[in-house]
């Protein structure tokens, strides 16, 4: 058996995909934030 | 024997190809230094990561796998999420639209026009340039000492040959050479640590049955409680923060094409950061069940290549790791040419410039390479330090410059020196050694970030404005 807090380790990289393929698809739809219109 | 040459004069003769190919689509100062702002997302991504992993990522981390076991899955944890994918997703949409818009080319130059402030700009140089040239003349060593092991001779003849072809490329190619150079390294990195991955948990009979052999070994090496884990933990998160502070990290971010690559380059390299560093993790932990004792933890990675793979293959991954050095330390080489263009404030013609990339590279070079040959004591104890340095120093003036109008010029300039200092004389009062070189991480990236907003409550707010 694989101790919790390594296994924990191990979850944390597919974690980061899965929040990193996420983060992909929530910003595909988004309207620009960064529009050049909008400058102070 | 023959076979080990034969191999690296392939990997030398593509690299080279690669830089010159990269020359004929260099023509403007832009595409010197910055690829023309036109480098796409998959290749902006493999370019990061072989950026932040030097053959340390091979050769320390196996030692340090060897030395403390399962635990060392924690190291990179805090590069993925933090290094790599929160750096991309916070700093990489503001800092690449910035830098089209203010027109600068690297991150010192962007602190110089959000803060409007010459000092400011110098002081953020200076700082990165004594940490990337300490940093610079580390690789070049392992570099060196890499292809020893690889090519079978002499230290000096490995430093001159592995040095003159990453010089050589990235002299040529520019700064397209280097993420050219570094997609196809970046690749066979991959590759080399998914294999060496799979044999290794092979050899150790599985996760839990590693486990079981680590903990039998001493518990410590299987799980809860680590040893030296506070000074550890914070190496690990200053590994993190590597990708915020680093400057040839963060030009990714300003030489990359549009948002759309951005987006992509943010998956594709917090997906290969992950595979690469979970799979030499799991490798340097089994490390210790595979080849038991050995006398200088440091040969691990060797012992561990030469022990499980038949020969001949072990110069393939060899060249793995060379690749993770030449790819780091071409990097290194273009981001300190352009600090150093930054302060040699002469206006050039385009030829001029050219040839000033060309001389300040290979000047670089040469003074890295003398340093390595016989690295002066001062140097030798500032390694420890240039993580907290890298780390710590830039990301209080990168973020409140990209997110904070309200911070002052004075309080950025403070703080670039107070963290600075606290670097060094954290490490100094514990002589430079571990733990304090590791513990010097968080006074500096505390005062980076803390100095600035309490100034700034009673000083004037003069700075450049930027756009939302």
């Amino acid at each position: 058996m694989l101790p919790w807090d390594i296994a924990m380790a191990i979850s944390m990289y597919f974690i980061a995909i899965a929040i990193s393929i996420l983060y992909y698809f929530l910003r595909k739809g988004d309207p620009d934030p960064y529009d050049e219109s909008g400058e102070e | 024997m023959l076979l080990h040459i034969v191999v690296m004069l392939i990997y030398f003769v593509v690299m080279m190809a690669v830089g010159i190919m990269a020359m004929s689509k260099t023509r403007t100062v832009e595409d010197l230094y910055i690829g023309g702002r036109r480098i796409g997302g998959t290749v902006t991504a493999l370019s990061f990561f072989t950026t932040y992993f030097s053959s340390v990522i091979f050769i320390g981390a196996t030692a340090l796998g060897w030395k403390y076991g399962l635990p060392i899955l924690w190291k990179d944890v805090f590069v993925v999420l933090i290094g790599t994918f929160a750096a991309f997703a916070v700093l990489g949409p503001r800092l690449m639209l910035l830098s089209k818009k203010l027109s600068f080319m690297s991150v010192t130059e962007f602190i110089e026009k959000r803060y409007r402030s010459r000092l400011a700009g110098l002081m953020a140089s200076i700082a990165m340039l004594v940490g990337l040239f300490v940093y610079a003349v580390s690789i070049v060593i392992g570099m060196a000492r890499a292809a020893e092991v690889v090519m079978r001779v002499d230290y000096i003849y490995a430093l001159a040959v592995t040095t003159i072809i990453t010089v050589v490329y990235t002299v040529c190619g520019g700064y397209l050479g280097q993420v050219w150079t570094q997609a196809i390294q970046a690749v066979f990195m991959l590759i080399m640590a998914v294999a060496l991955c799979i044999v290794s948990l092979s050899a150790a009979g599985g996760l839990s049955s590693l486990a079981s052999s680590l903990r039998s070994i001493e518990p410590s090496l299987a799980g809860w409680p680590y040893r030296d884990c506070a000074p550890l933990f914070l190496f690990y998160i200053s590994l993190g923060f590597l990708g915020w502070g680093n400057p040839a990290l963060v030009m990714r971010f300003i030489s990359i094409r549009d948002r759309v690559s951005l987006r992509s380059a943010t998956v594709i390299a917090t997906i290969t950061t992950a595979i690469l560093t979970l799979s030499l993790n799991i490798a340097s932990a089994a490390s210790r069940v595979v080849i038991g004792d050995v006398v200088k933890p440091d040969y691990a990675f060797t012992h561990l290549v030469q022990k499980l793979l038949p020969q001949g293959f072990d110069a393939l991954f060899l060249v793995a790791v060379l690749s993770a050095s030449m790819s780091t330390l071409a990097a290194i080489l273009g981001t300190v040419t352009r600090l150093l263009r930054e302060i040699v404030r002469v206006g050039l013609s385009a030829k001029s410039e050219f040839i000033f990339y060309r001389v300040a590279t290979v000047a670089t070079a040469v003074v890295c390479v003398a340093a390595a040959l016989n690295p002066p004591p001062m140097l030798v104890v500032l390694f420890g330090v240039t993580t907290a340095i890298l780390s710590g120093v830039l990301i209080g003036p990168l973020i409140y410059g990209l997110f904070c109008q309200r911070i002052t010029t004075p309080s950025i300039v403070v703080a670039m020196v107070l963290s600075f200092v606290a670097a060094i004389a954290v490490s100094a009062y514990g002589g430079f050694s571990f733990p304090w070189t590791y513990y010097a991480f968080a006074p500096t990236i505390t005062l980076s970030l803390a100095v600035p907003p309490m100034i700034s409550l009673s000083t004037k707010t003069t700075t450049g404005r930027v756009h939302r």
